[in-house]
């Protein structure tokens, strides 16, 4: 029976975003464009929802976990909390894609979708440190956490390797696709024959300032 | 380097939990030694050795070749 709520409550989700997308479509979108922000706006709803319904399974995981057996119980939690930042990070570039797309082409597309788009980005936001805050306490149930959130100061060696080999992992593929970025951005600008110099100094930028900030530490961790 | 900790954990029938909380150490470090993945800190080292209340080098093992 739990299985079939699970499953239903995942599909409603699923729905749920299906429906939002298909109203916005049929309400209000005509062309192409229109129908990649109502697509966008589907996939977000349809995200977040599954996020949202992950962390309550979550929650109940981490209370029944006792039947799993200890080790098999919390190596659970934490890979299903992975799980579920997948689907809220999948989430924010879907409305942060839409919010771009539908700001760039504000002519065609109603106001309030619009602000709709910023409106769930920013609250995605602030959602995002309030529940990985209460999900990282489901993962480390015996930590005394700090009050400040600085997690790090209370990992041990072991748990400090791991976020080291994800966020290393996590830089190395952002900063390859920033430059891969940049490439496009230069044959979209000879192809289109319009200078984009400000998207190209900004990536360039942001591409530095990652660098530099990753070659401080680096110099810093070696005793420089 | 080969580590008997999966077997001396498993000889005193304690989870990685248990034993993670009885050497004052994480769960996730734990489970990274046992599966070889991660070479502990003498600190880490010496903890696992007194959980076992075993010598350290009887829980850690090195191949000759790696101590040349």
């Amino acid at each position: 029976m739990k299985r079939q709520q699970r499953k239903f409550a995942l599909a409603m989700g699923v729905i749920g975003g299906l429906v939002l997308g298909g109203f916005l479509i049929v309400d209000e979108l005509e062309n192409g464009m229109e129908w990649v922000i109502g697509t966008l706006a589907a996939i977000a709803a349809m995200t977040f929802t599954t996020s949202l319904i992950q962390t309550n399974r979550l929650k109940r995981l981490a209370l029944a976990k006792e039947g799993l057996g200890a080790d098999e119980g919390e190596r659970l939690v934490s890979i299903r909390m992975s799980h579920m930042m997948d689907w809220l990070m999948a989430s924010l570039v879907a409305s942060l894609v839409g919010f771009g797309l539908s700001a760039m082409y504000m002519y065609i597309v109603p106001t309030w979708l619009i602000f709709g788009f910023g409106a769930f980005f920013v609250g995605q936001l602030i959602w995002m440190p309030i529940v990985t805050k209460r999900l990282t306490k489901l993962t480390h149930p015996d930590r005394d956490w700090p009050k400040d959130g600085d997690l790090a100061s209370v990992m041990d060696e072991g748990e400090k390797y791991m976020m080291y080999e994800g966020m290393t992992s996590g830089f190395q593929v952002v900063m390859a696709a920033l430059l891969f970025g940049m490439i496009v951005t230069i044959f979209y600008s000879v192809w289109t024959d319009i200078p984009q110099t400000f998207a190209f100094v900004a990536m360039a930028i942001i591409y530095l300032m990652g660098q530099w900030s990753y070659q401080r530490k680096y110099r810093q961790l070696e005793g420089e | 380097m080969k580590s008997r900790l999966k077997e001396l954990r498993a000889r005193n029938d304690w989870s990685q939990t248990e034993f993670a909380k009885r050497a004052g150490i994480s769960r996730q470090t734990v489970s990274l030694i046992e599966r070889n993945e991660y070479m502990p800190s003498l600190l880490i080292a010496m903890k696992i050795a007194r959980a076992f209340d075993e010598p350290l080098e009887d829980i850690f093992i090195f191949e000759e070749e790696e101590l040349r």
